[in-house]
């Protein structure tokens, strides 16, 4: 591990590189064969151990060196000393230091692919190749250098990942709920809101009596000028007026298909779940991950089903949705082994950057962080998913996995690492341009004006064995209990950059609004 | 793993076309997503020419059904009721149904008009020709949905990667059917370019099985059934009685000691007739003449039971001659004056039926262990039969197309892949547990009701008493039952969350309804010190819906 070398001065966060290995839970499969009927507490703590799980190749990504055969014993007396941050922002407990706990599965699983030929590329460092290392990335297309009997290999790992009664079964179950999320994000952005219906009105009359500031945009941009950039192009994208006869009948726009015609990132793809939804619903969807394995089982999973792929060998990337094209309406899917970070340096831009819980498993969410926002194009949106840091969430993870079921072995404190809702959103205020990059949420979260962006939080229901999407509003006891474990973000990327005026304050403030 | 073409490729394909694979396919017309992004198959082992040309004239059809009023209103809602001949419907207004146990009792259950007609007496033909024509109106150019006719299933495999199923499709024996002129605004919906020597292999993302009690999707999918026949098959026909000075919408239903008969209204002047018995009365009834056949349902709505079992015993004794049959009948009828019993109100007196349409059905009760297997599906009577007594087979069969269509809608909508356990989970979850309730409940009632011997004879009697009596199971029952609509035009928000079975109107909620039920019949139980399998039975299946519901709130 470089030390030091991906420090940021000015992150929140302020953690010189840590090489912590993520808690990784055994497996608990073969414990609870049939999650259907669990109790609700073991289903809990299966929910979390396949959060853990379904993400091995950032796991792995964390761990250094592996191009040596390791195993769990190995891993586990890798005791690794890291920095304690200088700033914590409301705990005591440092987010990002933690004993290197074992990971049974993992290491089981990564075993299995010891002979392979480019065992060094599966197990590549996330963090390596991300910042200091460019050209360790560049041998990533190596699909084509597996064999047959190792594809054979995959697709036994693969359909392991896909049974969804199986291992990663709450992972499954949680798709749809990432799903609805993003479609309300998306959707609710091109609809007239009642507050922007009436601030464009407020728009308007600010322009019939423009004020001398209007002139100098970077000085001091005042409502009318930063509307006038970002609220035009807004309203054009809005369908129907929102009124309250009409609001049952508003119409999904393009059912089926309302992500066609956008470009999307899937960071951390894993098996292909979320990726092969976002084809499905028109989008042009990018899927990359670190891990090898992981993009040899998206793709063989992608081939087959209903999923087509249209260039044989010679482009393994391209695969179309052929329901989607029948009706005119080209779905794309591509999968990629590469980090964020790379694919940030090639500049490119996407309209909506997804990464479903990663950030708890990377080792520089700073950096992270400031790379999805990289590739949200202007307009465009970063969603993520993630689980904060709270007695909650510790007693689902560690008291409960770890002490009570002894699911884990003691010891294991990955719960440092999480990040709460308000820290992301404080993050992405003072480190990624804040409220000058990215839009108010157009609620009244927006009066905490330190904070970009909006989360909601995510629960498992072990009764009607569905996640669900918890409501409420900021600020409120139930909004911070609900989303005390597993929660969602999302920022919207301004059309154009609001700058500062002179007092430092952004302009486009809640109070601003009203 | 065998080539198949893209164009041979469907997200969906349904197997059976008749009553719930229409409504099925209608239903996934109706849905936006569905719509625009999936490719549907149609396929019907039979021909479907008389759907496509019935026209609502000419004889009743024998297989009638009572569409609830909630079932109606949602076939209005996807735009279907909207194609039935309503010349062809009759509303029912009210229900009696009583027994006789002893000369003194006669326990009845009535349930009186409601102020709207809690279902309507529909042709299977007229539900399914309306189905169809509402399918040609939302896809006029198969763009979704082609429909494949006289092509059965006969054999289907998962892929290696279990993402998709392979089905070998052949053509039906009779497949030589004319194709109609008058069918030709339909035709061209149906695909006839295979050929029809060769057998041919499509592929689908999801298979659903709306293909009936036998359903082959149902035995490719390794889905055991659980339940048992009754011995007992149904007679169907046409009755033909004067216009009454009463409108002709209340349905009667009387349970004989061999089974129940049930008088069920179409028209002023035509209703039709289920008669369950055991096979060899069954066969003997049929041999009757016409007239003497008249004279028995008759007498089958009036007459004490002990007149009615002399009448049993010499038909199931002697299938013999039938001439003689009929002589000794008559005897016996003879010996009775037809209007003297009972105080009980009865349907219209009978002139004549229709012998054409005398038909009789095998009945059994049966339920699908699961109605998921591998990227299929079951619906309708491929997942349950049940004893037609309650009228529910094809209403069962319409809620599990509405949870069906909507889970699949919803799934799609997150771009979810329809034919995985994840995205279809919800259908079974929504369905399985009411299924089973009335299942059980009409199979214990059609048991208690049927069964002979004193003790059972006094729990059949206090049985309907209690039904009567105890408010909220009567509710239930009706609830079960359909009667309430629920679906209007604008409740499209019941799409994906609460379910159509709500008490509405009703001040109590389902829960407390229920919990009153409970009470009250344990208390009536234990004050007469019966323990009745039965009702215990239905009690616990309740209470199984109670925790359904409590999950799903
Ligand atoms: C006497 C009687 C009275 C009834 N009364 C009522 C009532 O009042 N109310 C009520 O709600 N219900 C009633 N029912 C029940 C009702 O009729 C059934 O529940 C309903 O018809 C079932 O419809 P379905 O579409 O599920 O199955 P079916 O009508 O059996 O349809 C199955 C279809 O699948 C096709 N098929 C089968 N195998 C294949 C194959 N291999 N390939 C292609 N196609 C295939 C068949 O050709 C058929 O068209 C009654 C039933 C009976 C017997």
């Amino acid at each position: 591990m470089k030390e030091g070398t991906s420090l940021t001065s000015t992150s929140r966060f302020n953690i010189s590189s840590v090489t912590i290995l993520h808690l990784f839970y055994p497996q608990l499969g073969a414990q609870c064969k049939d999650q259907d009927t669990d109790p609700g507490l073991s289903i809990m703590s299966r929910s979390i151990q396949s959060l853990r799980n379904h993400k091995p190749s950032l796991f792995s990504s964390t761990i250094p060196s592996l191009s040596t055969p390791f195993s769990t014993q190995q891993i586990h007396s890798r005791s690794i000393s890291t920095h304690l941050p200088t700033h914590s922002l409301n705990s005591s407990t440092s987010p990002f230091n933690t004993p290197t706990p074992p990971n049974n599965t993992y290491s089981q699983k990564t075993s299995l692919l010891s002979n392979h030929p480019n065992k060094s590329h599966i197990t590549r460092s996330f963090q390596n190749s991300q910042s200091q290392n460019p050209t360790s990335a560049r041998r990533n297309h190596s699909t084509s250098t597996v064999n047959p009997s190792e594809i054979a290999h995959f697709a036994r790992l693969s359909s392991e990942w896909w049974d969804e009664k199986g291992e990663f079964g709450l992972l499954h179950r949680m798709n749809p709920i990432r799903i609805e999320y993003i479609r309300q994000k998306i959707q609710s952005s091109q609809y007239h809101h009642p507050f922007t219906s009436l601030s464009s009105e407020h728009n308007q009359q600010q322009q019939q009596f423009p004020s001398e500031h209007n002139k100098d945009l970077h000085t001091s941009p005042n409502q009318s000028t930063q509307r006038t950039q970002s609220q035009p192009l807004e309203s054009e994208e809005c369908e129907e007026e929102w009124t309250f006869s009409t609001r049952h009948q508003m119409k999904e726009e393009n059912p089926g298909y309302w992500l066609s015609g956008k470009k999307i990132l899937d960071v951390g793809c894993g098996g292909g779940l979320l990726s092969e939804s976002l084809t499905r619903l028109g989008g042009d969807v990018l899927g990359i991950d670190a891990s090898e394995k992981n993009i040899i089982m998206a793709k063989l999973h992608a081939q087959d089903g209903l999923f087509n792929l249209l260039s044989s060998d010679t482009s393994p990337h391209d695969i179309q949705y052929t329901g989607a094209e029948r009706k005119g309406m080209k779905g794309n899917l591509e999968y990629k082994c590469m980090t964020a970070e790379k694919l940030r340096d090639q500049g490119k831009k996407f309209d909506l950057v997804v990464s479903m819980e990663v950030l708890e498993h990377v080792d520089q969410p700073e950096e992270f962080l400031k790379c999805l926002g990289d590739m949200v194009k202007p307009g465009g949106h970063l969603i993520l998913s993630t689980i904060s840091r709270t007695p909650l969430s510790r007693f689902l993870t560690i008291t409960m996995a770890e002490s009570i079921l002894g699911l884990v072995s003691k010891g294991t404190h990955t719960w440092n690492k999480f990040i709460r809702p308000e820290e992301l959103k404080r993050f992405v205020h003072s480190d990624m341009g804040g409220h000058s990059i990215w839009q108010l949420n157009s609620d009244s979260s927006d009066i905490q004006t330190d904070q970009v962006g909006s989360t909601q939080g995510m629960l498992y229901n072990p009764l009607i064995g569905k996640w669900v999407l918890m409501q409420g509003v900021e600020g409120t006891f139930s909004k911070k209990w609900n989303q005390g474990c597993n929660y969602l973000f999302h920022a919207r990327k301004r059309r154009e950059p609001v700058y500062e005026n002179i007092e430092g304050h952004v302009v486009e403030t809640v109070y601003g609004r009203f | 793993m065998p080539e198949v073409s893209p164009d041979d490729t469907y997200d969906i394909v349904i197997i059976g076309g008749s009553n719930a694979g229409l409504a099925l396919a209608c239903a996934l017309l109706t849905k936006p997503s569905i719509r625009a992004t999936s490719k549907i198959l149609l396929l019907e082992g039979g021909s479907m020419n008389k759907t496509r040309i019935w026209n609502g004239e000419g004889p009743w059809e024998n297989r009638v059904s009572s569409i609830t009023a909630e079932n109606k209103s949602w076939l209005e809602s996807i735009g279907a009721w909207q194609h039935i001949k309503h010349s062809r419907i009759c509303p029912v207004e009210e229900m009696i149904v009583w027994a006789n146990p002893s000369p003194s009792s006669t326990p009845t259950l009535h349930f009186p008009p409601l102020g709207h007609p809690m279902a309507y007496m529909t042709e299977n033909q007229n539900l399914q020709t309306a189905l169809l024509h509402r399918i040609l109106s939302l896809d006029p150019d198969s763009s979704t949905l082609k429909i494949q006719e006289s092509s059965k299933v006969t054999s289907m495999s998962l892929s290696s990667s279990g993402q998709s199923v392979f089905l070998q499709l052949t053509p039906s024996k009779s497949t030589t059917v004319p194709s109609s002129s008058s069918s030709s605004a339909v035709a061209h919906n149906t695909s006839s370019e295979i050929n029809p020597n060769n057998e041919r292999t499509i592929r689908a993302g999801l298979v659903i099985g709306a293909d009936g009690p036998n359903s082959p999707v149902r035995k490719f999918s390794n889905i055991e059934t659980y339940g048992h026949p009754y011995s007992t098959h149904a007679i169907v026909c046409t009755l033909h009685h004067p216009s009454s000075p009463y409108l002709n919408t209340t349905a009667f239903q009387r349970f004989l000691p061999s089974g129940p008969i049930a008088f069920l209204p179409l028209s002023a002047t035509s209703s039709t007739l289920v008669w369950y018995n055991p096979p060899s009365i069954t066969s003997s009834l049929k041999s009757l003449s016409s007239e003497t056949f008249t004279t028995m349902i008759n007498f089958a709505f009036s007459l004490p039971e002990t007149t009615l079992n002399r009448i049993y015993q010499l038909l199931s004794s002697s299938p013999p001659s039938t001439a003689n049959l009929t002589e000794q009948i008559n005897e016996i009828l003879n010996s009775v004056p037809l209007d003297t019993q009972t105080d009980q109100t009865l349907p219209p007196r009978i002139e004549s039926i229709s012998q054409e349409s005398i038909g009789s059905f095998p009945i059994k009760m049966s339920h699908a262990d699961s109605y998921l297997g591998q990227r299929t599906v079951l619906v309708g009577d491929a997942a349950h039969t049940i004893h037609p007594l309650a009228g529910q087979g094809l209403n069962m069969g319409l809620a599990d197309v509405r949870s069906l269509s909507n889970t699949l809608e919803i799934a799609r909508s997150l771009g979810g892949d329809i034919g995985s356990w994840t995205n279809l989970k919800d259908y079974p979850k929504e369905r399985y547990g009411e299924n089973h309730l009335l299942l059980s409940a009409t199979d214990k009632l059609n048991w208690v009701f049927k069964s002979r011997g004193k003790v059972i004879d006094g729990i059949r009697g206090i049985g309907l008493e209690l039904l009567n009596e105890i408010e909220p199971i009567k509710k239930l029952f009706m609830s079960g039952a359909g009667a309430y609509p629920i679906y209007t035009q604008t409740s499209e928000s019941f799409i994906g969350g609460l379910k159509g079975r709500g008490m509405r109107g009703t001040g109590k909620g389902k829960m407390e309804m229920l919990a009153d039920g409970l009470e009250s019949w344990w208390k009536v139980k234990d004050n007469l010190g019966l323990v009745s399998g039965m009702m215990r039975d239905v009690a616990s299946t309740g209470l199984k819906k109670a925790a359904e519901v409590v999950e799903k709130r």
